[in-house]
């Protein structure tokens, strides 16, 4: 199963600057990215290994596609692709109801859903709510959310960021400010966007200032109502969690757990075949507003 | 023979033409009309040239040739090999589909097209089915119509489709897949929304494939033909895919035997996005002009978006929204429609815009208003495409800004009932597709039916128009009715204006090209409660005669 992400927000929100970023960035993934217009792309000519018609290759293992008529069949021609990418990114045009496009990563043959990140433009966003055309379109691209990144804060003052950031956390009830991810030039760490990549890549994850990840292992088996309910608890200063878990109830596999922002899985995976099971977890969230030793000692308060 | 001149007499000639509006003979040489009138002022023509007088209309009707200036030949591609199952009746020409109400009674019409059907492998396809008229069905009600057979039940509306197990081992998917979806219930059998591309991905092997949409669109060609058009305009020209339809659109209607034309009017950008570069916008649409044949003409028109689809609930409302609180979509960003707007409205196209609700209207009509200030254009012909939901005020700007409107009338028929009760309220339903209100104010209006939408009858349509009588039997605002003759001028030379070809078809007068529809009745005696039943002879398209092969009674 190939991860897909969705990244969403109305027209200039910075989702073209952000995925320039993506695909000429420095974070050893080969990414499919699906985008409207390839007018806008905008990458350096020495990167670029092939120009074909709709599919841009550039020399990090990294393609751009057009969506051109149809997402199913931009995502099938992705899926033909050898050798295959390590993730797919779709870029949900300025209107779409991202949560509608994420649909396709729980259910299209060979992709699973990673998470809805959607770009907010700071100094416009409050405007566009109250438009007379879009206000509804705003309201559901927000709600749709998984992350929410505020975008644009290098252009407000401290005071119109804090205004702006509770102004978004008010509107969208179920998110709490700190998945609110202030940004400018889209420039958040590809682990927070993308994810740590992978299931369980211990050690992988890079520290930028603003973020950083906690790993978590243990061969003891979790509970999983406790384990859920403890995920539940987790403050929202966590964006991301992703890795395997040895559960009490389904000793002989391996389950995924999957968290994005506001929501989080547990699915089934792979046998552990001969392994020793060992629960293999990383976090990722705000620097100094995720304390380790409590993330730990919940995770192993399920194991009780 | 180029000068030899054959002269039509008929019970009546309506030209649609106020200087000459009744005659009862018409000339014609080659593909044009001489002169309409009697055959002693057509005198002096016969004493010049050769001639002869043709006498079989002489007990009918001539009209100027129907026109739909806004209709899908490739979705109706998609859909006319399909079994019709709809709980409105449908007139096809090789069928009429009788209404179907009631869940015994759906089913019992699938169990009897399924015991019609001869290859016992071959997928049953049924469209029109809808849970206010037919209850629910599910992939174990399918089963029991047939274990063996795939059965495909598709929502009058498009967004849902039902299948049976037979259905679901044919497509080839794996379980796993539907039941992660967040939009598929596997064990109702039920793909909605964005499943619906999950259950494609298995079907347009089979669907979009030669044999069944070329099937498709000679089935296009006789219901067109069927409904008395002699011009159809393909309003989203290449929805699917361009070359494809456009390969299969000459093969099928580039034919002698083919009684009309069809004004291709492509979409402004592609249908999913794309390179919005005014040059390169501008370049790819007037390139498409070169491969025009006879029949199949690009030209100066484009085809725009703004709110999402009718029948699906998608439209943009504004104040006070939907009794059930949903809200709609824009198919395309405000900014962006802005912006490829321009770049049409700078090169002097003229401009189809999709609008379902007062939103979208009202998007299209600032847009317009901005154009106007920017670079002041006469004559430009920008069309309010549909106009389900609009307010009074916003004709009244139309006709301040010279917009113009092609209105599907047919949603006051067959959702007037429906939008009432589940989402607009009366007021609002009522006043939907407000044709009257156009008229008061001289904004000229076209009917179109957006076929597949609604039944591709220009008469059924101008008798909606005139009547404004729902499925269920209400007259739903009697002030938006138009009158009989609005009505008919809406099918012939309004429609003709909309797309720009009044110079050339739409009324019966001398210049003209010889496109008619023979009634056996006077639409202007039946008066407007008859017009659907009027039955049709056939067509004259370029000066040839065309008759409608009718079925006998024992046809199904």
């Amino acid at each position: 199963m190939i991860p897909l992400t969705v990244i969403g927000g109305y027209l200039g929100a910075g989702k073209t600057t952000l995925i320039n970023a993506l695909l000429a960035g420095d974070h050893g993934r080969r990414l499919a990215v699906l985008v409207n217009d390839f007018g806008a792309i905008n990458i350096d000519a020495r990167l670029i290994a092939a120009h074909d018609g709709d599919t841009l290759s550039l020399s990090n293992g990294c393609v751009c596609c057009t969506i051109a008529d149809a997402l199913g069949d931009a995502l099938d021609k992705v899926l033909a692709m050898d050798p295959l990418p390590d993730q797919i990114i779709v870029e949900a045009s300025g209107v779409a109801n991202p949560a509608k496009i994420a649909m396709y990563g729980q259910g299209w043959p060979g992709l699973e859903l990673d998470g809805v990140v959607v770009l907010v433009d700071g100094e416009n966003i409050r405007a566009l709510a109250a438009d007379k055309f879009v206000a509804n379109t705003i309201q559901l691209q927000l709600a749709g959310a998984d992350l929410l990144l505020l975008n644009k804060t290098d252009l407000l003052t401290n005071d119109e960021r804090d205004g702006v950031t509770s102004w978004l956390a008010a509107r969208v009830a179920q998110v709490a400010d700190s998945r609110i991810i202030p940004a400018s030039f889209g420039d958040i760490p590809f682990s927070v966007l993308l994810g740590s990549g992978g299931v369980a890549k211990l050690g992988g994850t890079e520290d930028h200032g603003a973020y950083q990840s906690v790993e978590f292992r243990t061969r003891k088996a979790l509970d999983r109502a406790q384990l859920l309910q403890q995920i539940a608890n987790w403050p929202r200063a966590v964006l991301r969690a992703k890795g395997l878990v040895y559960l009490r109830d389904d000793p002989r596999r391996a389950y995924v757990l999957q968290l994005v922002g506001s929501r989080h899985e547990l699915t089934a995976g792979p046998a552990w075949d001969g392994e020793v099971p060992e629960t293999q977890l990383v976090m990722i969230g705000a620097a100094g507003r995720i304390n380790p030793d409590y993330l730990k000692t919940s995770l192993l308060s399920a194991c009780g | 023979m180029t000068d030899h001149i054959t002269v039509y007499t008929a019970r009546m000639v309506r030209t649609m033409e106020p200087a000459l509006p009744t005659a009862s003979a018409v000339a014609v040489r080659g593909d044009k009309i001489i002169e309409v009138g009697s055959l002693e002022t057509i005198k002096p023509w016969l004493d010049a040239h050769p001639h002869t007088i043709d006498n079989r209309f002489a007990d009918k009707i001539i009209m100027p040739g129907f026109i739909d200036p806004h209709l899908h030949p490739s979705m109706a591609a998609l859909l006319l090999p399909m079994h019709f199952t709809t709980a409105l009746e449908w007139h096809l020409p090789w069928q009429d589909v009788p209404a179907i109400r009631g869940n015994n009674e759906f089913l019992a019409r699938l169990k009897e097209i399924d015991d019609d059907m001869e290859d016992p492998d071959e997928p049953l396809f049924a469209w029109g089915h809808h849970p206010i008229w037919h209850g629910e069905v599910y992939r174990q009600t399918l089963n029991g119509i047939s274990a063996t057979r795939p059965i495909i039940v598709w929502h009058r509306g498009f967004h849902t489709l039902v299948v049976n197990d037979a259905a679901i081992a044919w497509m080839g998917m794996d379980e796993a897949d539907g039941e992660r979806h967040p939009q598929v219930n596997m064990e109702e059998g039920r793909f909605f929304e964005t499943g619906l591309s999950l259950a494609f991905r298995y079907f347009n092997h089979y669907t979009l494939a030669p044999k069944w949409f070329e099937g498709g669109l000679e089935r296009l060609r006789q219901v067109v033909h069927f409904g008395g058009h002699t011009t159809i305009g393909d309003m989203a020209a290449g929805m699917f895919d361009l070359e494809m339809e456009w390969g299969a659109l000459v093969k099928v209607l580039e034919q002698e035997d083919t009684p009309f034309r069809v004004q291709m009017i492509p979409p402004g950008t592609p249908m999913g996005g794309g390179d919005k570069d005014p040059a390169k916008l501008l370049e790819r649409t007037i390139g498409l002009r070169e491969r025009n044949t006879h029949r199949l003409r690009f030209y100066d028109h484009v085809k725009l978006f703004a709110d999402g689809g009718f029948y699906a609930g998608l439209m943009q409302l504004g104040p006070p929204g939907a009794i059930d609180g949903s809200v709609g979509e824009w198919m395309t960003p405000p900014e962006t429609f802005e912006h490829v707007a321009r770049t049409y409205w700078n090169a002097g196209f003229k401009i189809h815009v999709h609008c379902t609700g007062d939103l979208g209207v009202e998007l299209a009509l600032d847009t317009l208003e901005k154009l106007q200030w920017e670079r002041p254009r006469f004559n430009h012909r920008f069309t309010i495409e549909h106009f389900g939901v609009s307010t009074p005020e916003q004709v009244r700007r139309m006709a301040d800004l010279g917009a113009l409107a092609s209105v599907n009338i047919y949603y006051v028929h067959e959702l007037g009932d429906a939008y009432w009760k589940n989402k607009l309220g009366h007021e609002r339903a009522s006043q939907m597709s407000r044709l009257g209100t156009l008229a008061r104010h001289n904004v000229t209006t076209a009917l179109h039916t957006d076929f597949t939408m609604a039944p591709a009858l220009p008469l059924n349509s101008a008798w909606v128009a005139a009547t404004r009588i729902s499925e269920a039997g209400h007259v739903m605002g009697p002030e938006e009715r138009l009158t009989l003759d609005q009505a008919l001028r809406a099918i012939t030379i309004d429609a003709a204006y909309i797309l720009g070809l009044e110079n050339e078809i739409g009324s019966i007068r001398g210049g003209k090209t010889a496109d008619f529809t023979i009634l056996e009745q006077d639409p202007y005696e039946v008066g407007a409660e008859n017009l659907r039943e009027i039955p049709i002879w056939g067509t004259v398209f370029e000066g040839r005669p065309f008759p409608i092969k009718h079925r006998t009674k024992k046809d199904k």
